[in-house]
């Protein structure tokens, strides 16, 4: 029994004084072990008297179930100190810079063009395409601009033949739509693309970009312009954008506008910080889009009677309005393509 | 088409600032540019009566003046002009005074000598100088000195720029057009000059008869004869109007139908009449004749700028009894020009064709402002008033006789159009509620007669002839939607209903290519369509190449766009090569665009527009950094994009097969075909080193071009789903030494096909050639996974199968098998 005591002291000192989970382990098996010093004592139990066995193996019994909850308690501890100090030890910088993610960058163009694109989509417009290598008679003709018209003194064009040329707005879409409609109701379309006119400077491109609207129907209305433009234009500034139609001049609209939105910068007030805005000149609104009543002769070109039906289209520039987002200056940026420019947006 | 704001307002009351009137008239469609105040460019310049000129002490060049400004002693001045003299007007700048560019004025000593202000030439103020920058400026007339010159020179006015639409050009280039809006906008009246032409005679019929030879090019023509006229300067106030309306005053004969033409949008031409010829064989002293007619072939014109110009047969000239002495509606001939010794004035007021006038303009490159108001539209009703009015200011300002009558040519009198309009359809087309009245109200402002026809307020409406424009109701409509207000239309909705509009195949799955190039770290670009056609030199490709058959552009802007484009990689090497030369020199970029395809050429029907995708990548596609080195761009990165875009379309059953392409690596490109047909879809490989080095280009460049089209008629990018394996898979690596020169695709076929289907995949997982293998071979290591989907694989069965893999590589490739 005294011998049991004594374990059951030195197992607890032992226990105590382990530093790390090896001498932990080492304790145990001088114990607890096969060969342990509590082990071998209860393996001597046989010696004792039958009056004794129950005594000492119930004290034996209780000093293994002692030093084996000490064992368990302090390993617990050891392991969590040990873990500490290996994950301390594992420290990363975490100022160093990550590895890099190389994703691409879209071209601001196609970010813009996507951008209208889906608005009008969601509006229940369908995407066209129509082609951008096109014959006189769509580009000019059918949209009531005959050969002489001053119209195509506003619009100076890269022809190929006498009879085909590069498309100079988007425009000609309206008549391929509407032809290959006719005489379904509504005609719902916006036809994106490259449009081309011989111009070159910081704020002309020789290729560019469009996108046109139309809209056919029993009744439409000026007024429906005016609703779906406003629409657009809260959709794509934000909902306090405001927008102003000014009367203007297309041959295939009638009555025909140039609509503004709120400037996007001063929101309208022609001031930012103080001074005159920089980005309206100081007038609050920013020219977006051209847009009209599509003209009866239009219609009729695209097979529909202007007596039942009425439309309106509109059209507008990407690179206009990336300009305007992005605060471009020179339009050329956008067809250098030096990647700095790029990887901005 | 410059309106100077006071000289408007002697034809209508405008009841408006010069800035809310130019806020108006853009609202109603006339956009006003710029308001402009003329006196605004200098600041402190007053006028000054010379009183003594005398020899500056030092300076032979100068001179020492005594000027009077008004105050109470004069001002000593020193002058260095050749052309200062006593008695003169002149513009004084006084110290403190601001001229245009900034230049401050003070006081200074000039050799000696105090010089309290500066005199001025017409150059330095900003105006236009007759002197040419030799002499100040003298100024014409009486002017009391002291005055502020900006106010004597009438330069103060405001002058309103007007930015015409074609529409608004056709009647509003005169003043009296523009009053006729102004008085649309106020509801006022347009004051139209009262003209009384005293005459005498002779009938200008007697001197003179016109003839008209094709009268669609020519409705009208009045001609009308003034004698006795004195040529000269015209006056003071004159000439301001005219310089504030942007033209250059010249003689009185010349700046009253220029006046005219500022006042009506009539333009009109003043010839000598003393230099007119009658025809070969007339008698001398019989009638002069003016023949509207075609130029004949090899016939010539010296017009008024001193260019001799070539006439063409489309050109419409005004000859005399022997050849052309005008370019109708375009510019007059020098020979007949009014000139100092100029009597007798042929006055022209005509109409002339506006398409032929433009054409004849264009082709020779004048730009006058006749032609500018002839090629939109002069009405014919307005001949004669012009004439008249130009009459009686000649007779008035010239000193002129006017002869009696007119000789007045009018084969061709342009009518009234009527014009139905239905209230109701108006309303509906512009979503208004606008009663008939208040439509008819705003017709009858705009000068319109209206005459009331049916209950339902339908009317039909009289177009005078200057208001070409007006064809039909829909532009009756943008009339009563501009002067009730586009802003004052109500905002609503179409009422048809709307699901969002879904994106068809192609383009959906070019958003899809396009996003995974993103993912892939390419960035995208957007270059011209065309090109120099030079390019396919710098490309090599051969003569007969397709790509060489690109469609050409009959007025390209400069010859480097010349040619549409049939590839985008020449355009990619340019945006490659524009990025190195500016020391970007990592470039990993593509786009997705159309090219042209010519069905025959010369074009003789549209092009195939076909969509393509290229990629291209040279320096480092992966940068350097802390973590390790990064990733040169070279063939297997972009093969790992195609095989991306390939897997993402559902398009399998390709092969990339060795090729040559020509301008690409002859070892190390591929082409993209289809297992089956064979047909090519692309091409992806390293550009040839000398085509990169064309482009300036140091490193390695490699592309992948696919034809996009045709890729997504391919693509199948919806699949059955595969269940999840259900019995676990077994794997086996195996490592082959084989001849370098054997595929590794052959390789992977072999295991392949040997394996059966119980193989769920192989992936190679290493590549090793030197010690330890032969020279001339390499080592693939292969990981394969063996499954069933029914049971759960035996190691038996699976070494059946192994070994059968290993057998076949060593039976058909020559292997040696090194696992």
């Amino acid at each position: 029994m005294q011998e049991l005591d004594e374990i059951a002291r030195s197992g607890r000192e032992e226990i105590e004084a382990a530093a790390t989970v090896r001498d932990l382990e080492a304790v145990r098996v001088r114990y607890l072990g096969r060969k342990g010093l509590l082990t071998g004592l209860l393996r001597e139990m046989g010696r004792l008297s039958p009056e004794e066995r129950p005594v000492v193996g119930r004290v034996a019994n209780e000093v293994k179930e002692r030093l084996e909850a000490l064992l368990a308690e302090r390993l617990r501890a050891l392991a969590a100190r040990e873990r500490e100090e290996r994950l301390a030890a594992e420290a990363v910088d975490v100022t160093l810079p990550g590895r890099p993610v190389l994703l691409g960058h879209a071209h601001p163009l196609r970010v813009v063009w996507l951008e209208i694109e889906e608005i009008f989509r969601s509006m229940g417009y369908e995407v066209f395409e129509g082609p951008e290598v096109e014959l006189d008679a769509f580009n000019f003709e059918a949209l009531n601009i005959p050969r002489g018209h001053p119209a195509r003194d506003m619009q100076d064009s890269f022809y190929i033949t006498e009879e085909i040329l590069l498309r100079t707005h988007t425009s000609p879409a309206q008549i391929r739509f509407m032809r290959q409609r006719a005489p379904e109701l509504p005609v719902r379309m916006i036809a994106p693309g490259r449009v081309y006119r011989r111009d070159d400077d910081a704020t002309h491109s020789p290729v560019f970009h469009q996108v046109e609207g139309l809209l056919v129907d029993e009744g439409v209305s000026f007024a429906d312009l005016k609703g779906t433009l406003l629409a657009f234009a809260r959709q794509m500034y934000g909902e306090d954008a405001r927008i102003r139609l000014r009367p203007s001049y297309f041959p295939f609209t009638e009555p025909s506008a140039e609509v503004d939105v709120s400037c996007t910068l001063c929101k309208g007030t022609g001031l930012a910080g103080g001074q005159p805005c920089r980005t309206c000149k100081g007038s609050g609104w920013l020219e977006i889009l051209g847009a009209g009543m599509v003209h009866p002769v239009v219609l009729q070109n695209g097979g529909y009677d202007p007596e039942r039906v009425s439309g309106f289209a509109f059209g507008m520039g990407v690179e206009r309005i990336a300009m305007l987002k992005y605060g471009v200056d020179d339009l050329r940026l956008f067809f250098q393509n030096d990647l700095r420019f790029l990887t901005q947006f | 088409m410059r309106v100077p704001y006071r000289w408007l307002k002697e034809y209508v009351d405008v009841g408006l600032g010069p800035e809310e009137l130019a806020a108006a008239l853009t609202g109603q469609g006339l956009a006003v540019e710029a308001v402009e105040r003329r006196g605004a460019a200098f600041r402190g310049v007053v006028t000054g009566r010379v009183l003594e000129v005398a020899p500056h002490p030092n300076a032979d060049r100068l001179k020492v003046c005594l000027v009077d400004t008004g105050g109470a002693e004069p001002r000593q001045i020193v002058c260095g002009a050749p052309n200062v003299a006593a008695g003169q007007t002149v513009p004084v700048a006084l110290p403190g005074a601001e001229l245009p560019g900034g230049v401050r004025i003070g006081r200074a000593r000039l050799r000696g000598v105090e010089s309290d202000g500066m005199i001025c030439s017409a150059r330095e103020l900003g105006l236009p100088d007759p002197t040419e920058g030799a002499g100040i400026m003298v100024l014409p007339g009486e002017h009391p000195p002291g005055r502020d010159l900006g106010e004597a020179l009438g330069l103060d006015e405001a002058v309103l720029v007007l930015d015409l639409t074609p529409n608004y050009a056709t009647h509003c280039q005169s003043l009296l057009g523009v009053a006729r809006e102004v008085a649309a906008l106020t509801g006022g009246a347009v004051r139209v000059p009262e003209v009384r032409v005293v005459e005498a005679p002779p009938a200008a019929a007697e001197l003179v008869e016109v003839a008209i030879e094709d009268p669609d090019l020519c409705p009208r023509y009045v001609a009308r004869v003034i004698e006795g006229v004195r040529v000269g300067p015209s006056p003071e106030w004159l000439q301001r109007r005219l310089e504030a309306a942007g033209m250059r005053p010249i003689n009185n004969v010349v700046d009253v139908t220029n006046y005219v033409m500022l006042e009506t949008g009539q333009p009109l031409h003043a010839f000598d009449l003393a230099r007119l010829r009658a025809p070969a064989g007339a008698a001398a002293g019989g009638r002069k004749r003016i023949v509207v007619r075609r130029a004949r072939p090899g016939e010539r014109l010296l017009t008024l700028d001193g260019v001799e110009r070539g006439l063409a047969a489309e050109d419409l000239v005004i000859a005399d009894g022997v050849g052309p002495v005008a370019l109708a509606g375009v510019m007059g001939g020098a020979d007949s020009e009014i000139r100092a010794e100029t009597t007798a004035v042929l006055l022209e007021s005509a109409a002339f064709h506006n398409l032929t006038v433009r054409r004849t303009a264009r082709r020779l490159g004048i730009a006058s402002e006749a032609a500018a108001r002839f090629e939109k539209w002069v009405d014919p009703e307005g001949c004669r008033a012009a004439a008249d009015r130009a009459c009686a200011l000649l007779a008035e300002l010239a000193g002129g006789v006017v002869l009696e009558g007119a000789v007045d040519v009018y084969p061709r009198p342009a009518a009234p159009r009527l014009v139905r309009a239905r209230p109701a359809r108006i309303n509906a087309l512009l979503g208004t509620d606008l009663p008939a009245e208040e439509m008819a109200g705003i017709f009858r402002r705009l000068g319109f007669e209206v005459r009331p026809e049916a209950a339902d307020g339908e009317m039909t409406v009289v177009i005078p002839t200057r208001r070409p424009d007006i064809e039909g109701e829909h532009d009756l409509a943008e009339e009563v939607a501009r002067l009730y207000g586009y802003d004052r239309v109500p905002v609503t909705l179409p009422r048809s209903p709307a699901a969002p509009a879904p994106l068809a195949r192609a383009r959906r799955l070019a958003e899809e290519v396009r996003r995974l190039c993103l993912a892939a770290g390419l960035h995208e670009v957007m270059t011209y369509s065309f090109h120099d056609p030079a390019l396919f030199d710098r490309l090599g490709l051969p003569a007969g190449d397709g790509r060489r058959r690109a469609i050409p552009l009959a007025n390209p802007l400069t010859a480097d766009q010349g040619v549409l484009r049939t590839s985008l990689l020449p355009l990619l090497l340019e945006v490659a090569a524009t990025n190195v030369r500016r020391r970007q020199e990592d470039v990993a970029i593509f786009e997705v665009g159309r090219v042209y395809l010519a069905r025959s050429l010369p074009l003789a029907e549209l092009p195939e527009e076909r969509l393509a995708l290229a990629a291209l990548a040279t320096g480092r596609v992966r940068p350097n950094g802390w973590w390790g080195t990064g990733e040169e761009a070279d063939f297997f990165y972009l093969k790992g994009v195609a095989e991306a875009l390939l897997e993402r379309l559902g398009v399998d059953e390709v092969a990339f097969r060795r090729a040559q392409p020509p301008g690409y690596h002859p070892g190390r490109t591929a082409e993209i075909a289809l297992v089956g047909t064979g047909e090519v879809l692309g091409v992806v490989g390293e550009v040839h080193p000398q085509v990169a080095s064309a482009w300036d280009l140091p490193g390695r460049v490699v592309a992948l071009e696919l034809d996009a089209e045709r890729l997504f008629e391919l693509a199948r990018p919806v699949h059955a789903y595969r269940p999840l394996p259900r019995y676990p898979a077994v794997s086996r690596d195996l490592a082959v030494a084989v001849r370098a020169e054997v595929p590794a695709e052959r390789v992977r076929q072999t295991i392949v096909t040997a394996a059966g289907p119980l193989l769920e995949s192989v992936r190679l997982f290493d590549l090793y050639a030197g010690p330890g293998v032969p020279a001339g071979w390499r080592s693939l290591a292969y990981s394969l996974v063996y499954r069933a989907a029914d049971r759960t694989l035996t190691d038996a069965k699976v070494e059946e199968v192994h070994d059968r893999v290993r057998r076949a590589l060593v039976e058909e490739l020559g292997a040696e098998l090194r696992s």
